[in-house]
């Protein structure tokens, strides 16, 4: 009888515990979002101001553009003091846009910060430090045969940023993008065909080569490349990096901690490290009453043939 | 009634992968990696009570200082000294046992509950603030049961709860629409880290034991077991994807949702 009634205890505190999961939900809240990249030498970029959105809901860029802003980017001295200011106005035709009202051109190795006024949501803040110039010294070949013994090679010089060693990201540029000049990895990567399989290319939807028109690097350290005596920098192109045959540009690009810190933790976003499955940490932005990246980088750019 | 206090130094820590255990690696304490250490104050009291009835309450509260982990944000290693690996953090965990347990007689056993909070803070994570971490489980409960059916001849049954995991349930989310790097937009998560529960874990497994000799030389123990007698769909994770359409799905993974048979043999020399 008490085994009885022990078995009965054992089923009612199962009932109740399985009645009264603990869960709770997480609950959205509009935040500015600020996205604007600087590039030295270049002149200063406009400005995207969006709101979040709700998760599961469907993205719309237009309807989450922020019209009824006031936005300032200026350039910092060395104490702080503003030198000099740009005011940005809003581009009726494209939502959230802002474009700067005078001309400048950005200039390395300085700080901007950007003033965002936003009626509802307060004051954005943000400011960012322009990773110094560098340049190519040499490539070791113009054309290179795909997977052939010579890889591309480019030397550069150190670019500077205060406290770090430079980190960089190769983006590769397809010139001449089509289906036709695919390398055979990436063939089968995106159409899942075979080297040497015969294949119909009016059947193949073009648009599955938009998201390889720009293939781009995780972020880099300095300590990847050989250090020549010369304190210049020197890195390979991997074969795998090379999505079509044909002209390439090659873009390096130095980064500043608002980009690095943003892709670092969003690549933690999309899983894969040492947290938990469903521990997913907030991206590390440098942004004060906002969300997004108001970065800067410096680039160097150079193009390399890639022959079947 | 017994009290104690220590402190308590851990030299090395582990990183694993919840799905592939076979990939856990111990990382040790270096120059630029103090060991962590912890100060512990426990302190009890126990009853013996009439019919072979034990009672135990005893309550816990312990510091973690110079926890170190493996940096989930470092990305690309190259040049980095060996402390760059690692991030640095603190936690604290409080709480109360009961144990209850009956070791004689024909029905007997125990049942524990533990309540307790655990806490971490890495500056990394969660904008410095203190979070609920994956081992925090606010009720624990274990009831385990034996009866002796007869000679050699015994049922058993154990019925386990657990306030369900803590997790991140993604809030919000934004696209970086004009990013330089690539030739798709970029999304980005937004939610309060580790502030969501999963459904809580709780299982009942039932079984038989017949015991007896071996051909003479050793003593034997038949178990035939029903783990998770009552199927439930008990949640390991949830993971979310961002669509093509743009929406966010949110696939879960379970743990085994159906009973699993378990028959074994033990022998006792």
């Amino acid at each position: 009888m008490k085994y009885v009634l022990l078995l009965a205890l054992i089923a009612f505190l199962a009932l109740v515990v399985s009645a009264c999961d603990t869960t709770s939900s997480s609950i959205h809240e509009d935040e500015v979002v600020v996205e604007s990249y600087l590039v030295a030498g270049e002149d200063i970029s406009t400005v995207r101001l969006t709101l979040t959105s709700e998760i599961g809901s469907r993205y719309d860029a237009s309807q989450l553009g922020i019209r009824n802003a006031t936005i300032f980017v200026r350039l910092l001295s060395e104490t702080g003091d503003s030198e000099f200011e740009i005011e940005y106005v809003h581009d009726e035709n494209r939502p959230g846009i802002y474009i700067p009202a005078d001309p400048h051109t950005i200039l390395a190795e300085r700080t901007y910060a950007l003033e965002a006024r936003v009626p509802g949501h307060g004051i954005v803040t943000a400011q960012t430090i322009v990773p110094g110039t560098f340049s190519v010294q040499r490539v070791n070949a113009t054309s290179v045969q795909y997977q052939g013994p010579v890889q591309f090679e480019q030397t550069v010089t150190v670019s500077a940023y205060p406290g770090r060693q430079s980190v960089f990201i190769f983006s590769l540029e397809a010139l001449e993008p089509s289906i036709a000049t695919l390398t055979p990895f990436y063939l089968d990567v995106i159409y899942e065909i075979s080297s040497g399989e015969e294949y119909d290319l009016s059947s193949l939807d073009v648009e599955e080569l938009d998201d390889f028109l720009q293939n781009s690097s995780p972020p880099i350290n300095e300590g990847n490349y050989i250090v020549n005596p010369d304190g210049t920098l020197t890195s390979g192109l991997p074969w795998f990096a090379i999505v079509f045959y044909g002209e390439s540009r090659v873009h390096t690009s130095a980064i500043d901690d608002a980009l690095f810190d943003f892709l670092r933790y969003q690549q933690v976003q999309q899983g894969g490290t040492t947290l938990s499955p469903g521990e997913i940490p907030n991206v590390l932005d440098h942004i004060e009453g906002g969300r997004g990246v108001f970065g800067s980088f410096s680039r160097i750019s150079t193009v390399v043939n890639v022959l079947r | 009634m017994g009290i104690s206090a220590g402190r308590y130094h851990q030299f090395l820590t582990l990183i694993s992968n919840e799905a592939f255990s076979g990939f856990d690696v111990w990382l040790t304490t270096a120059d630029g990696v103090p060991p962590s250490y912890g100060d512990q104050l426990v302190g009890g009291v126990k009853w013996s009570l009439p019919r072979g009835y034990k009672l135990d309450i005893e309550g816990y509260y312990r510091t973690m200082t110079a926890l170190f982990e493996l940096d989930p944000f470092v990305g690309d290693p190259a040049g980095l000294e060996y402390e760059e690996f690692f991030h640095f953090g603190s936690g604290w965990a409080s709480g109360l046992e009961v144990f209850l347990e009956r070791s004689t007689g024909r029905l007997n056993g125990f049942l524990g509950y533990t309540f307790s909070v655990t806490r971490r803070q890495f500056p990394t994570l969660n904008d410095n603030r203190p979070y609920p971490s994956k081992y925090d489980r606010t009720h624990d409960v274990k009831l385990v049961t034996n009866f002796e059916l007869g000679r050699n001849w015994r049922t058993t049954a154990a019925w386990s709860y657990a306030t369900g995991q803590a997790y991140t349930e993604p809030a919000s989310r934004y696209r970086l629409n004009d990013f330089p790097f690539g030739s798709e937009p970029i999304n980005a998560i937004v939610s309060p880290f580790n502030r969501a529960r999963l459904p809580a874990y709780h299982r009942l497994d039932v079984g038989f034991d017949k015991r007896g000799r071996f051909f003479g030389f050793a003593d034997y123990t038949f178990r035939l077991q029903v783990l998770n007698a009552y199927a439930r769909n008990n949640t390991w994770f949830y993971f979310f994807e961002f669509e093509d359409d743009d929406t966010v799905d949110r696939t879960t993974v379970p743990q085994i949702p159906v009973p699993i048979p378990n028959l074994s043999l033990t022998l006792d020399f």
